[in-house]
Parts: structure tokens; sequence; C-alpha cells
């Protein structure tokens, strides 16, 4: 292939339409070529230009949270946190393990995002929070003065959870703080709460479930690690419904 | 605002959260507009800007601040991850209509009645500045950008001799820069 044709495959390149090794050697062509360099680099400039242009669409409802939710719970976060450790052993949730599994109405997975205090959330959130119907929840021990406050939002859409917590400092390395909803004793995982440095925290979190779910108990658990689908440490603050 | 975008990328390459929110607030709905152009679909939309982010996050040093804005460098991965989603939907093997010449909407499966509303919206404004073009400018420009077709593809479609495709495109281009502008302009009053 000559110079000429080379750069006659720019297009293809860009549009992402070339074989393996075409593309490959297109690269190692755009590696000594001025003028395609030049070229690619005036259509992305260009396109830029004009997507600043487009008129813009509204994300879906809940958007950030699950894409953020996904990107981070892809890698065990790194914890540079000063963590202390809990003072005191609270009692544990006795589940009923088996029948969880198979009585999931919710597709939960993947749906949790950590707030730690960005103020466009919080906007969100403290609207839900200022209403009536949300819930103080209260400490498992009394040598624990961590606050939170829960709210359910129903929509067409199915529910969301919201939770708002201050105070929360007391985490060993690796652990995290679980938000649980429960109903009739079984336990349905509703976020993962990563608080920022002054213990601030929130969860926005979206049951993907269209039936609506009359829930028992919210309750809030130290967890070894962020992925458990069941709880196994201590409940640290609980509340019901 | 003292931070620039550059700063900014580099707290996200050294796992700051908060940088990457940050980041993300700020692109999160031009991305998903860009992508939802393109697809005509929420669904994929949400898809390919999670795409873009975990790229982002995961990925780190892709970007170089001397080759370029960083928003550049964003809107172009957005693009590369809607073409990828866009074959894996095989919504990319594409005969040239022109009933759909400006229209991405028509051909791709719109969700909701929301999704069909904005298409609306989206190709009215479009469609103003597109209105100055040439008929062949218009469809180079849907052809080459928003159907990302191939240089064979846009040839066949438009009857024309590969070598020129090129450089129609970036005379369809540099109109179609200029109209936006004037409607985006038209637009504020």
């Amino acid at each position: 292939m000559n110079h000429k044709e080379a750069c006659d495959l720019l297009i293809d390149y860009y549009n992402d339409q070339l074989e393996p090794e075409e593309k490959e050697a297109f690269r190692q062509h755009l590696k000594t070529c001025d003028s395609c360099q030049e070229e690619l680099a005036e259509w992305e400039a260009l396109n830029a230009e004009l997507i600043e242009a487009i008129p813009l669409v509204d994300p879906p409802e809940g958007m950030k949270n699950r894409v953020l939710g996904n990107v981070f719970s892809e890698e065990t976060p790194q914890s540079d946190q000063k963590v202390q450790p809990m003072k005191k052993k609270q009692r544990s949730f006795r589940v009923p393990f088996m029948a969880v599994a198979a009585a999931l109405l919710l597709s939960v997975i993947g749906n949790v995002y950590m707030l730690a205090g960005r103020e466009e959330t919080r906007d969100l959130a403290q609207v839900l929070l200022e209403e009536e119907s949300a819930i103080s929840l209260s400490p498992a021990s009394e040598t624990l003065d961590m606050d939170a406050k829960v709210a359910m939002h129903e929509s067409e859409e199915g529910q969301t959870l919201v939770l708002e917590a201050t105070n929360f400092t007391n985490l060993n390395e690796d652990e995290v703080y679980q938000v649980w909803l429960l109903r009739e004793g079984e336990p349905y995982r509703a976020g993962t709460l990563v608080p920022n440095e002054e213990g601030q925290g929130y969860v926005v979190f979206n049951l993907d479930e269209e039936t609506e779910i009359d829930w028992d108990m919210v309750a809030i658990t130290v967890e070894p690690s962020p992925h458990n689908q069941l709880p196994e440490g201590d409940i640290v603050m609980s509340a019901e419904f | 605002m003292t931070q620039t975008e550059a700063e900014l990328y580099e707290q996200i390459q050294s796992g700051d959260r908060n940088a990457l929110e940050s980041l993300y607030m700020k692109y999160e709905k031009l991305l998903f507009s860009y992508a939802f152009k393109m697809t005509s679909n929420r669904e994929m939309s949400e898809e390919i800007v999670q795409d873009v982010f975990m790229k982002v996050w995961h990925k780190k040093g892709g970007y170089d601040p001397s080759k370029g804005k960083l928003s550049t460098w964003l809107i172009t991965m957005t693009r590369n991850a809607t073409i990828d989603v866009l074959r894996r939907q095989k919504i990319q093997t594409y005969e040239y209509d022109e009933r759909d010449d400006v229209d991405p909407a028509q051909n791709a499966q719109s969700s909701s009645v929301e999704a069909a509303v904005e298409a609306g919206e989206d190709k009215a404004m479009i469609q103003s500045a597109m209105d100055g073009l040439s008929r062949e400018q218009q469809r180079i420009i849907n052809l080459f950008y928003f159907r990302a077709c191939s240089h064979s593809q846009i040839a066949k479609s438009l009857d024309l001799p590969l070598g020129t495709v090129k450089s129609r495109i970036r005379l369809a281009l540099t109109h179609l820069k200029k109209n936006i502008e004037t409607v985006k302009k038209g637009g504020d009053n």
C-alpha cells in the first residue's frame, strides 16, 4: 500500500470500520503521517464543537448513581480514611439463609452508588429526607453517637431508598457500611454507605422492581466486604417502618 | 474556577472519586445526549456513558493534555463506544434510505414516548442547521458523523468517487458548524 492509499483509510479508521490488522497498520501509518494526524485531530475537534451544539437530552433518573456505582464497584475501594476499631460487639442478624436467594424479588446488584456529600445529589436526596415520612434510625448501642435518616420514594420506576448518615466514623480497614431492607426477617441489600472524612454519607439506591414492597425494617451493618449479598456483620443502626 | 481539566484528570488518575464525580457531573448530559443522538435509545446511551467513565477510571493515563482538550477526548471516546455498541446491536448494517436522512430515531428502536419527544426536538434544531446545507452535504454529515459509515458506504450512497469523499466531508462539516452556531444564536432569543 502506498502512502496515498494509506491516507485514504482515515475515514474508516475514524469510524472504526477497519479489520484489526488494518487498524494496527493504520496506527503505524498515523504515527508518521502528519497530514493524517492533522486531519484526524481536526475531525475530532470539529466533532466536539458540533456535539457541544446539539440539543441536550436529560439523562434517565438515577443514571449517575447507577453509572458511578458500577464504575466504583469494579474495584476494591482504596480506603485512605483514618479508621478506628468498633468499640463494642453488637447483635447480629440471624438470617434465614436458604430461600433468600430464591425469594429475591429485586435485582439490586449494581444499582448502588455511594455519595460522599456532593451537592447535586444532596439536593435531590434532601427533598426526600425532609419529608415527614423520613425515618430516623436508632443506634444499636448507646455508645454509638451516629445519626441516620432514611426515606423511601416510590415512582413508576420502582422504589428508591435515600439514606443520609452522619458521624459514621468507626470502621476497620476493609469494612464497609451496608444498608439492608428487611421484610418478614429477610434482608435485601440496599446499598453500600461510604462516608466521607467527616463521617457523612448518602446512599441512593434504586430497587428496580415494579412491585411495591412494604418493608418492615431498615438496618445498617458493618460488613467485612462490600459485595456481601447477605448481612454477616453487626447492626449499628436500625429502624422499623 | 481555579482547577484546570488537566488537574482534574490528574486527580482521577490518582484514584480520587470526587474528581471523577466532578468530571461526570460536568459531562453526563453532553455525552448522554451525544450517544442518544447516535442511538436514539436511552438504555444504550446510558451504557455508553458508563463505558466511557469505566475507561476514564480504570484505564487511566489515556488522555494527553498536549494533544487537545479533555472534552474532545471524552467525546471521541463516547463516539467510539457508541460505534462499538451499535455494531454489537447490529443496527450498524445500514443501507442508505433517504427517508432517514437526518433522523436516526427512525432506524433505531426508540423505547419511550419521552425519547420520541426528545428526538423530535433534537431533530428540529439539527434540521434547522441542516437546512442551509445542500442535500448532499446533509447526507454526507449524517452518514459520516451520526451513522459512522465506512468510506465506501458513503461513496456508494452518494454516488461519489472514493477519492472525493474526504474533501466533501470537510466542506460539509465546516458549513454545518457555521449553521449550528447561527441556529444557537437564534434559539437564545
